[in-house]
Formats: structure tokens, C-alpha cells, sequence
């Protein structure tokens, strides 16, 4: 056989194309094209969406700065901002407990309830895709629990040191969550890959042992101790420290960017590893990055908020209902919509029984179960669950 | 409502299905925190109508020798009882305080005062060990409400195992109960004196902090989350009688996990910390507070501990918890006396 | 011209002493040894030829295509790929030669038919060098993989979601994708199992149209005989693991041959239009099978 030159004969190719198939005007042949064009995601519309999608979460986290034991109207919040970006904090003295009120208690939380709701849903998208199932979510592999584990000690031996402004619970339970990681991998890989299957087996287990000696520590527990315990584990978005803050983001910004650098391969991976594989994919080293990202930005997550639930598996089907399947797109966007949805659940968290708040955990899945039935019900799952 | 087509009528009956136990579940849900809200302001009117009578059981056809506890639950104990056990530490202070140690053959591990009680032998508290119950041969339970799991009593009822369930939630209720087994282990005599000692120390200083101003205080059970004693709860009373005013009086239950904005609002003066017998303050705890700069407590400097036993067990030594959180609250005002 | 052009001396795959089996961890404990599905496999793919894998079930056939895209590994032998080792290269550069369509596999991700196919422009992505592999599909991949879609007639469905589909447009996504890749090598898993008649001549005819024009070599599985007989220029014959017969379809298409491996009697006769063997099942009646003569 004649080895002839592939790209040269690309024009005469769509000629040839044609000639065996009378595919017709050059005008149908357009539209078939631009039909194809809508169907598979643009730079355009990735931008586009995003865009909007940032608007709607600014504009909701601006609302939200509204709500609490008083109402602050939206023009006196500006206008603390404002003079606290000029002036830094002590500019605002003028402005008495509101400023504070503000500045130290809403605003922190806002951000980091959009931090966290952010993270979740998109640990959520990754984790889905990694182990090809959709009703992963970031709690599956046991990681959260090894933190809780973590806090339940520290709890319980009064542990009570402050390293560089990060009080002792959050990291006490940070490195639950990374003994829990380790673990996990320790158990699920083999050979150097890491079958999925043994990981989401080796994930629920773990969980399962966890909760237990997580049981164990609160039946011991001094019971005046264990209020803590319990909200903890039912999730809480106290105000932290800006240094606090600062820190977490960056942590967050550099994991979540890792995922989203993924994402493409995770599109490929959902296919099937050999499927996947054949298109080129380092099937080993994705998973593997992927796992790892997922469960630091889990570990980290947990730590400073406890559990939240929901968030993290129903965001992103919802996301995927609306705007499909697309890693690229549904990754940053879920993360955009987790934060937005978990602002706005703990303002109604802080407000429906003021001055005392409901964990947030409660709102999560009271509010967002319905939602999902909705949607569930009216619009195209699109999901063989 | 809108439905895809194919399923039209099916489908609405679902969603109403679905809608209707969404409604059951919310429903639930406010029926319970209704509930509980409301418990909370019945207990004390009936509580106080009992010790408004000198703290003896308002029911004339009463028979001698049975008691009703909080459960309203009869008992009949023929001649006072020779083996008893002890389900908390507050219960376990009150017999040592009316006399009735010897006859304490079981107690909590958390039963360490007076120190003499760390002696006895130890059957559990949150879960009490039923076989190390049974084997101690008791002829009178006495265990705290909380804690106190249906099966568990069923089980001690089953043995015929005398239990009495005390459930105080007035600082009347914690005289009444003294006065109580003061009838109940034939040892009237000290237990009354010492509820009237109790009753007259509280008058005092009541009377001592009702013409002073009350500053407003904050009393910090946990700080991250921040949870805190509302109104219903014990120590909302002892902080009212010790002449301070609970700045988480807006809350609508006993234990409520505040918002910072409220206090940020309400500004406390004082911040009080339970804790336990050895510690102070733990510094993180601490370095928690004092970044809200803006708060009085923290500008002064006002940061309080008081040992958590003496508030937390509803015995005889909530007087002197009471002394502390009102010495704590008007330093200048209790310099002269002295606590035993 | 072609990259690989004089690379190989013309071959496209040479395999030396190819030995492969499933690897389960726990038969080391248990001592026993499970089975090779291939056992030292020796053989050539010239360069643009269509080559036809045949054999009864567990003969490793779908391991055998597995291997030539280094989906799988195996534990002995030597692959290579117009002259190069398999086992060195990298994984997109090997996309970027090999396309392997596997036997139908479920989805549970709503992906549109588009953009299934699109993904075959994964491994081109990579070594334009977008950022971080993170690229968007230009007009050039959206007009190869338009192509793709009409060579394979899936473009009126680009829209749909690929679980929302018949298996048979599946697979002709599938397919698409696979030609989307513009592969060198096409390695194909049961191409024709779930098709209708219309689409398995469809798909015949783009992958003898695509061999003549362009030199794309074929290497296609099938348990169809007669397909693989009329399409494929060599036939290998596997038997538990092994190469029974290795040549044009006149030398493998035997009654003598097909009753060794498959272990039944069949009758051997000339298609009518192509002169190439054509097998056929003994019918109902006790007549003795016989060969008609070359």
C-alpha cells in the first residue's frame, strides 16, 4: 500500500467526503457545522457563563452582608468596605459596632462560607469523575472523618495552643485528615496504580472505622465538653482571623487551580480508564492528582468548618443538568454555584432564629433537598443513575 | 404546576406525595423546637408552686413512705433505704451534705467532692454500667434526668430495683430535692436545716446585688462554636440572681449557639469561663476573645473563670457557685464576706 | 508527508515473543497460576494493510488490541510501532498514532454525541502545546471531527447526549472519534456487532476508502468471518493464545482450518461478486459438506 500524505490532502479529503456521500449545498454543510460548534464548548461561552456566574455570586454575597442579629443596609456595608480598604481597619471606628459587626464577623464569614461551598462542589465535580460515580461526594473516602477524629481528640485532651493565629482544633483536625489520606492510599493502591475500586471500598471503610472512635471519644467525653463536639461535626462558618483567611485561600486557589487543570482528563476519564488510555490520558497520574487535590482541599475544608453536607454531591448534578457534562466548564462553574448556595444558606442559618443560628449543615440539606427534587421532577436528569 | 407529558397525571400525584411528606418532615421539625421552647417556660410555674408550699409533695392522699420524682413516677420505700446508688455528682454532694454517705455504696466517676467520694465504687454516668448496678445489691437509684435512657430504666424497673429520677431545673427545684431525700433516708432533720441555710444565703445576696447596677456579662460554655446559657437554663437564673444580665437574653433556648454579631451588639462587660478544678483560661480560648477588640470585656481586660463544678451540679454547693459568679460580677460589693 | 513514513521498514507493528495474562494479586498467595491469554505471539502489521483478528471466544483476540494500544501491558515481548518500543513512548504520542475502538462501554456522563467525538482531539492538544493541556477545540478540530461525524453518519445527532442514543449510534460515535484522532493505526473491537446492516456496509466501506486513500492500517477483530474475509487483505487466526494461521483469507477461510479452531463443520464456498471465501453454517438437511475447489 502507498503511504500518502495526511494533512496535503486534507481539501481534497472533503471532497472526496462528498463525492461518496452527497452530503449537498455547501449551505447544509455549514449548518451541520454550527450545529456541531454549539454542541461542544467554546472559549466564548466558558466565559460568558463564568462571568455571569461571578456577577450572581458577588451580587448574592453583597445581599447577604445585609442580614444578622440587625439589618445593615447594603449603603452603609459599602461604605464600610470602602473606608476599610483606604483606611484599613482603625478607619472605621466612626462607624461603632456596625463596622465591626461588618468588617470582623460578616464579611469573613461570607467569604468563607463562599470559600468552603466553593471547594465542596468542586471536590465534588473531581470525585465524581475520578471514581465514575454520581453519588461520590467529598465524604466519601474517609478523609472528613479522620478529621473529625482529629477535632474529637483535641477535644477531648483540651489541647489548646495557638500556631500562627490558626487555633488548635482546625489543625488538630487537618492532620487527622492527613493521616486518613495516607491510610487510605497505603490501602487502595497497588503496583503503583490505584484501582478505583479498591479506593471507594478502602474510603467507606475507613469511614466506618473512624466514626466508630469518633462514638467511642464523645461517650468519654466529659459531657460538658461535647457541645463542641457536636456542632462541630454538624458544620459552623465562625468568623476566622484574616491572617487565617489569607492562608486558606491561597491553600484552596493553588488546589482548586491543580483540579482545574485536570479537567479535560477527567472529561476522558469518565469514559473508562482503557478508553481514556487509548486517547492519550496518563491514567495513573491523573487519578493520582486528582485523589490527592481532592482529599488536601477536602481535609483542609473539614477542618475549618466541620461537616457540611450536601453541598458537595447534589451542587454539582444540578450544575451538570443546566449546563452539561463538560469538566472544563463544570468544574469552576459548580465551584461558583457550591459558594454561592452555601452563602446564602448560612445567612438564612444566622437569621431564622436570631440572635442564636442553626448549623448550617441543617440549611444545606433542608433547602437543597427540595431544590433537587425540583429539579429532579421538571427538568432532563441526563443521568443513568 | 408543569409535567412532562407522558406521565402527566401519575406524575402530580407524586409530587404531591413528595410535597406532603416535605411538609411532614418541616412540620416535625417546628412542632419539636416549638415544643421544647415551650417546656421550657412551663417547668418552673409548677416547680415553684411545690416549694411555695415548703417542699412538701402538694397531694393530700399521698400515702407515707412514697415519693413522686420529676417523672412522676411513684415510689414506696418501706424504712429508709441502706444501699443506695448514685447516678450523678450533684445527687452524690447532697447525701454526703445530709449525712447519708455511709449508706452510698455507688457513684460516678465523675463524683469527686467531697474528695472521700472518689473512694466509692464507680458504676458509670453518661452510660451506668447496669451489671456493676445490680451487683452492688442497691436497694434506691437516684439518677439525673439527662442521660437517662428508657431501656435503662426499664431494665432497673424490671429488677425491682427502687429508682427515684430527679430533674431540677430551678434553684427551688435543687432545695425541694434536698428536702426530698432528706424525707426519703429518714435524715429530715439536716437536710431541712440545710436548705434553710441555703435559702437564707441566697436571700442575701439577692437582696446584697438587687439595689446594684447589673452589668451586662457573657458566660462562655464553649467558645468555637460559641454556645452559651439562655434563658430556662440554671445558670440564666444564677447569673439574674447574682445580679448580672445575661447579654444572650433574646435567645429562645436553654443552650444557644450564639451569634458573635449579638454580642458584638449587646457588649458584654464581663466575660465569665467555666472551668475545670486546676486550669485557668486556656490561652487559645483566650486569643479567641481578645481579637474583638470593641467588646468592654476585653478593653478592661475582664476575662473570669469560676470553677465549673459549683454552677454546673444542680447540690448544695450552688450556693457557693452563686457567691463566686456574684463576687466575680461585684468585686467591691462582697469584699467582707468570706466563703466557707 | 506522513511522519512515519520509512519508519519500521514499512511495517507498522512488529511483535516479538508476546506473552500476556490478567494480572490478579492474590493467585500468588494461593499458588495457582492463572491462565496466559497469549502465549508468545510473533508476527507483523505491514504498514496500510487491514488486518483481521479471528478466533472463538478466549482467544485473546480483544487482549491482543488492548496490548497494541498499551491500554494493557504485557509481562514478556516486544512491541513496535513503526519501528519505535511501545513500552517507551509516551501515552498522547501513542494516541497520536494508534485509535482503538472498543466494544460498546455504558456512559453515565452526559456528554453530547459532539462532544464524545471531539475528545478524539485530546491528544493533538498536547503537543500544540496549549497551556497545561487545558485547551479549547479550534475550527480545524471542530471541522475534522464534523467530518468524522458525517463519514460515520452521527451528525444529526451531535446534539443528543450519548446515553440517550441507540447502541448503535453509539458505536458509530465511537468510530468517529476514533477517525477523529486522524490515527495512523485503527484497531478496531467488534466494529460491526451492534450495527445494522445499512452501517456495517457504511463502516466498511469508510475503512477500505480511508486504507486506499490515506494508507491507514486497520487491525479489526471480528466474529464475523465473512466480513472479516471480504474486508481484510490478512486474516490471523488465534487459538487459545496462539497463532493457528496467519495469512490472505483464501489460506485461513478453510473447512480443514475453521473445523480445527472452531471445532465444527462448515461450508466453504466463493462469494459471488468478490471471489473471496464465504462460510456458511451446515443447514438442516444431513448432507455432506463439501469444499468446493480453489
Amino acid at each position: 500500500m502507498r503511504i500518502t500524505g495526511w494533512k496535503n490532502e486534507s481539501s481534497k479529503e472533503t471532497e472526496g467526503s462528498a463525492a461518496v456521500f452527497s452530503v449537498g449545498n455547501p449551505v447544509e454543510q455549514s449548518t451541520v457545522t454550527a450545529s456541531i460548534e454549539q454542541s461542544v464548548l467554546s472559549a466564548r461561552r466558558w466565559v460568558v457563563t463564568m462571568l455571569t456566574l461571578a456577577v450572581a455570586s458577588l451580587l448574592v454575597m453583597m445581599a447577604s452582608l445585609r442580614f444578622g442579629a440587625e439589618e445593615i443596609g447594603l449603603a452603609d456595608s459599602a461604605r464600610i468596605l470602602l473606608q476599610a480598604l483606604r483606611y484599613g481597619e482603625a478607619g472605621t471606628d466612626s462607624f461603632g459596632s456596625s463596622g465591626v459587626i461588618i468588617l470582623q464577623v460578616r464579611l469573613p464569614r461570607v467569604l468563607l462560607g463562599f470559600m468552603v461551598g466553593g471547594s465542596l462542589a468542586a471536590v465534588g465535580v473531581g470525585l465524581q469523575a475520578l471514581l465514575r460515580n454520581p453519588l461520590a461526594d467529598p465524604y466519601v473516602l474517609g478523609i472528613s472523618s479522620g478529621a473529625a477524629l482529629g477535632a474529637a481528640v483535641a477535644i477531648l485532651f483540651g489541647i489548646g495552643t495557638t500556631v500562627l493565629a490558626i487555633t488548635t482544633l482546625p489543625l488538630c483536625a487537618f492532620v487527622g485528615g492527613l493521616m486518613a489520606i495516607v491510610i487510605v492510599y497505603r490501602v487502595a493502591a497497588s503496583y503503583g496504580r490505584l484501582p478505583i475500586h479498591t479506593l471507594l471500598l478502602a474510603g467507606v471503610i475507613l469511614n466506618a472505622i473512624f466514626s466508630a472512635f469518633i462514638m467511642f471519644i464523645t461517650s468519654i467525653m466529659d459531657p460538658n465538653r461535647s457541645f463542641g463536639m457536636m456542632f462541630w461535626l454538624m458544620g459552623t462558618l465562625t468568623a476566622p482571623s484574616y491572617p487565617a483567611m489569607v492562608a486558606l485561600v491561597l491553600y484552596l486557589v493553588v488546589g482548586g487551580s491543580i483540579l482545574l487543570w485536570q479537567t479535560q482528563s477527567l472529561n476522558l476519564l469518565t469514559l473508562g480508564e482503557e478508553s481514556a488510555r487509548s486517547l492519550g490520558v496518563e491514567v495513573e497520574t491523573v487519578k493520582k492528582t486528582v485523589f490527592f487535590t481532592s482529599a488536601l482541599l477536602t481535609g483542609a475544608v473539614v477542618s475549618v468548618s466541620g461537616m457540611i453536607g450536601f453541598v458537595g454531591m447534589v451542587i454539582p448534578h444540578a450544575v451538570r443538568m443546566v449546563i452539561g457534562a463538560d469538566h472544563r466548564l463544570l468544574l469552576p462553574a459548580s465551584a461558583l454555584v457550591g459558594g454561592t448556595f452555601l452563602v446564602a444558606a448560612d445567612t438564612v442559618a444566622r437569621t431564622v432564629l436570631a440572635p442564636a443560628e442553626i448549623p448550617v449543615g441543617i440549611v444545606t440539606a433542608l433547602g437543597g433537598g427540595p431544590l433537587f427534587i425540583y429539579l429532579l421532577l421538571y427538568r432532563k436528569s441526563g443521568l443513568a443513575l | 404546576m408543569l409535567c412532562r407529558d407522558q406521565q402527566t397525571r401519575r406524575c402530580s400525584q407524586e409530587i404531591r406525595q413528595i410535597q406532603a411528606a416535605w411538609a411532614c418532615l418541616i412540620a416535625t421539625f417546628l412542632i419539636a423546637g416549638l415544643a421544647q421552647a415551650h417546656e421550657g417556660e412551663q417547668q418552673p410555674v409548677k416547680r415553684r408552686q411545690q416549694g411555695i408550699l415548703t417542699g412538701m409533695p402538694f397531694m393530700a392522699n399521698l400515702a407515707p413512705r412514697t415519693f413522686v420524682d420529676d417523672l412522676d413516677r411513684k415510689i414506696y420505700l418501706a424504712k429508709a433505704p441502706t444501699r443506695i446508688v448514685s447516678l450523678a455528682p450533684s445527687i452524690t454532694e447532697v447525701l454526703y451534705a445530709i449525712g447519708s454517705s455511709e449508706e452510698l455504696v455507688g457513684v460516678t466517676q465523675y463524683c469527686d467532692y467531697p474528695p472521700e467520694a472518689r473512694l466509692k465504687p464507680k458504676v458509670g454516668y453518661t452510660h451506668p454500667n447496669l451489671e456493676s448496678i445490680v451487683a452492688l445489691h442497691p436497694d434506691l437509684v437516684l439518677a439525673p434526668r439527662e442521660f437517662l435512657r428508657a431501656d435503662f430504666l426499664g431494665k432497673l424497673e424490671q429488677l425491682k430495683i427502687s429508682t427515684f429520677i430527679f430533674d431540677a431545673k430551678t434553684i427551688e427545684d435543687v432545695l425541694s430535692h434536698i428536702q426530698t431525700l432528706g424525707r426519703m433516708l429518714g435524715r429530715s432533720a439536716s437536710a431541712d436545716a440545710l436548705a434553710a441555710q441555703m435559702r437564707q444565703r441566697i436571700t442575701e445576696i439577692k437582696t446584697r446585688t438587687a439595689t446594684l447596677p447589673h452589668p451586662r456579662l457573657l458566660y462562655v460554655l464553649n467558645s468555637e462554636p460559641l454556645i452559651t446559657v439562655g434563658p430556662g437554663s440554671f445558670i440564666d437564673q444564677l447569673i439574674k440572681l447574682a445580679g448580672g444580665t445575661n447579654v444572650a437574653a433574646r435567645a429562645k433556648t436553654p443552650y444557644p449557639r450564639l451569634n458573635m454579631e449579638e454580642v458584638l451588639k449587646e457588649d458584654p462587660e464581663l466575660l465569665i469561663f467555666p472551668v475545670g478544678t486546676a486550669e485557668g483560661i486556656p490561652d487559645s480560648e483566650q486569643q479567641v476573645w481578645k481579637r474583638w477588640a470593641t467588646l468592654s470585656a476585653v478593653k478592661h481586660g475582664r476575662f473570669h473563670h469560676i470553677p465549673s463544678d459549683l454552677l454546673n451540679r444542680p447540690g448544695p454547693r450552688i450556693v457557693q457557685g452563686l457567691e463566686t459568679l456574684a463576687r466575680t460580677i461585684h468585686p467591691n460589693a462582697f469584699e467582707d464576706k468570706q466563703t466557707p | 508527508m506522513r511522519e512515519t513514513e520509512g519508519l519500521g521498514n514499512g511495517r507498522a507493528y512488529r511483535v516479538e515473543r508476546l506473552r500476556f495474562r490478567y494480572r490478579h494479586d492474590r493467585d500468588k498467595q494461593f499458588g495457582k497460576g492463572n491462565e496466559w491469554a497469549l502465549k508468545g505471539l510473533r508476527f507483523e502489521v505491514q504498514s496500510g494493510e487491514v488486518l483481521g483478528v479471528i478466533g472463538p471466544n478466549g482467544s485473546g483476540k480483544t487482549s491482543l488490541l488492548k496490548l497494541l494500544s498499551r491500554v494493557l501491558r504485557p509481562q514478556e515481548g516486544e512491541i513496535y510501532l513503526f519501528g519505535s518500543q511501545l513500552a517507551e513512548m509516551s501515552q498522547d504520542a501513542i494516541a497520536r498514532l494508534v485509535a482503538l475502538v472498543p466494544q460498546d462501554s455504558r456512559q453515565i456522563f452526559p456528554f453530547t454525541i459532539a462532544e464524545t467525538v471531539m475528545m478524539g482531539r485530546f491528544p493533538h492538544h498536547r503537543s500544540r502545546g496549549r497551556l497545561f493541556g487545558f485547551g479549547w477545540e479550534g475550527p480545524e478540530d471542530i471541522r475534522l471531527a464534523t467530518q468524522a461525524m458525517k463519514e460515520t453518519d452521527v451528525a444529526h445527532l451531535a446534539h443528543r447526549s450519548i446515553d440517550n442514543v441507540s447502541g448503535g449510534e453509539r458505536q458509530r460515535a465511537i468510530i468517529a472519534r476514533a477517525l477523529t484522532q486522524q490515527p495512523q493505526v485503527l484497531l478496531l473491537d467488534e466494529p460491526t456487532a451492534f450495527l445494522d446492516l445499512n452501517h456495517q456496509l457504511e463502516i466498511c466501506t469508510i475503512l477500505r476508502r480511508l486504507n486506499e486513500k490515506r494508507g491507514l492500517t486497520v487491525v479489526l477483530v471480528s466474529h464475523d468471518l465473512n466480513l472479516a474475509s471480504q474486508y481484510c487483505d490478512r486474516l490471523m487466526l488465534l487459538k487459545e493464545g496462539e497463532i493457528f494461521r496467519l495469512g490472505p483469507p483464501e489460506e485461513v477461510i478453510r473447512p480443514d482450518v475453521l473445523a480445527a479452531v472452531y471445532r465444527c463443520e462448515v461450508l466453504v464456498d466463493r462469494h459471488p461478486m468478490s471471489g473471496l471465501p464465504r462460510v456458511t453454517l451446515p443447514g438442516r438437511s444431513p448432507v455432506r459438506p463439501h469444499v468446493t475447489e480453489q
